[in-house]
């Protein structure tokens, strides 16, 4: 059997962690673990950003990591897709109001997948994914960044 | 979920107990934005046992984590939940805030409605120096049993720092 179109390569994702408590990083871990194993669809953590095709964020962007985050998204070579994992990274969530974030990732860099929950549950994540994943694909027959 | 599905529910079941409401609207997304909610509720501590009732039989919620602000005179107490799982979009981040005045503070638990929610309550109670009245288990969660002292709280910040050794300095580590 052929695999989808959308399965045509393997995805790459690098995880950063902008100030979330952690709920968010272990439903990641559940996804990435045997009972839901998105390894089988070809989506792996990268240790680096330059071999990332998504972003994958959680949490709200705190003021040391502003500058981090930037650069992150910088190093992450086009085409690419930015998703954002968890209430705080999408609206603020349990951190709105507080003085020591910069605010939702949004406000930092473009993002294009919203996956809310507190936390998110990992099929969730999944289909976050696969929804960035046709979003590469229109990139990348549009040519658009890269 | 819309908002004003839940809020016209509790304006409903509260009346003059609910003191205030906030409803944000962020829109997310860059093709065919969505408007998403987050909202706040202020509540009468004496019917916010009341209100984390009726939002259980109601809304199905997930308690998501308790926390708290010290406002001076008073502790305020957020109880984080996020209610319409499973719809796209309809997830709302739903906080329901009561203030404590410092010179009572006291908190029904809501064990009793939400087990779960006794890791929360505990870490308040330690942190905070907050009565929670009925829980089932009200030992020290994260500090040692013999710790007197209720670090989050401003008021008692010198007597804090006495006891806690701060090993990293944050205010200059980023300049």
């Amino acid at each position: 059997m052929a695999l989808p179109r959308s399965f045509k390569r393997a995805l790459w994702v690098f995880h950063v962690a902008t100030g979330s408590c952690n709920g968010c990083d272990i439903e990641i871990v559940a996804a990435l673990t045997p009972r839901y194993d998105v390894e089988r669809f070809g989506i792996m953590l990268t240790g680096t950003p330059r071999h990332a095709d998504v972003l994958l964020i959680t949490g709200p962007v705190t003021r040391p990591m502003l500058p981090r985050l930037k650069r992150i998204y910088d190093q992450t070579p086009d085409p690419k897709a930015v998703i954002v994992v968890g209430s705080c990274g999408c609206t603020g969530g349990v951190f709105y109001e507080s003085y020591n974030t910069v605010g939702p990732v949004d406000e930092v860099i473009p993002v294009d997948v919203y996956v809310p929950g507190c936390p998110s549950r990992p099929e969730a994540i999944i289909d976050g994914v696969v929804k960035a994943v046709a979003k590469l694909e229109t990139l990348e027959k549009t040519g658009v960044g890269g | 979920m819309i908002p004003e599905t839940i809020l016209s529910s509790f304006r409903d079941a509260l009346g003059q107990a609910l003191l205030d409401e906030k409803t944000i609207e962020r829109s997310v997304g860059t093709r065919t934005p969505q408007a998403v909610y987050d909202v706040w509720i202020t509540v009468d501590r004496d019917a916010f046992h009341q209100a984390v009732e009726h939002l259980c039989t109601n809304f199905a919620p997930h308690l998501s984590v308790i926390s708290g602000d010290d406002l001076e005179d008073t502790l305020a107490l957020n109880y984080h939940f996020s209610v319409g799982w499973g719809e796209p979009y309809g997830e709302i981040t739903f906080t329901v805030r009561t203030n404590v005045p410092k010179t009572d503070l006291r908190i029904p638990t809501i064990t009793d409605i939400l087990p779960g929610a006794q890791t929360s309550e505990r870490e308040k109670q330690e942190f905070y120096g907050i009565a929670v009245e009925g829980i089932p288990d009200g030992r020290n969660l994260f500090l040692p049993e013999d710790m007197t002292i209720h670090p989050w709280r401003l008021d008692l910040q010198e007597e804090t720092s006495k006891s806690v050794k701060r090993l990293v300095k944050w205010e200059t580590r980023d300049e």
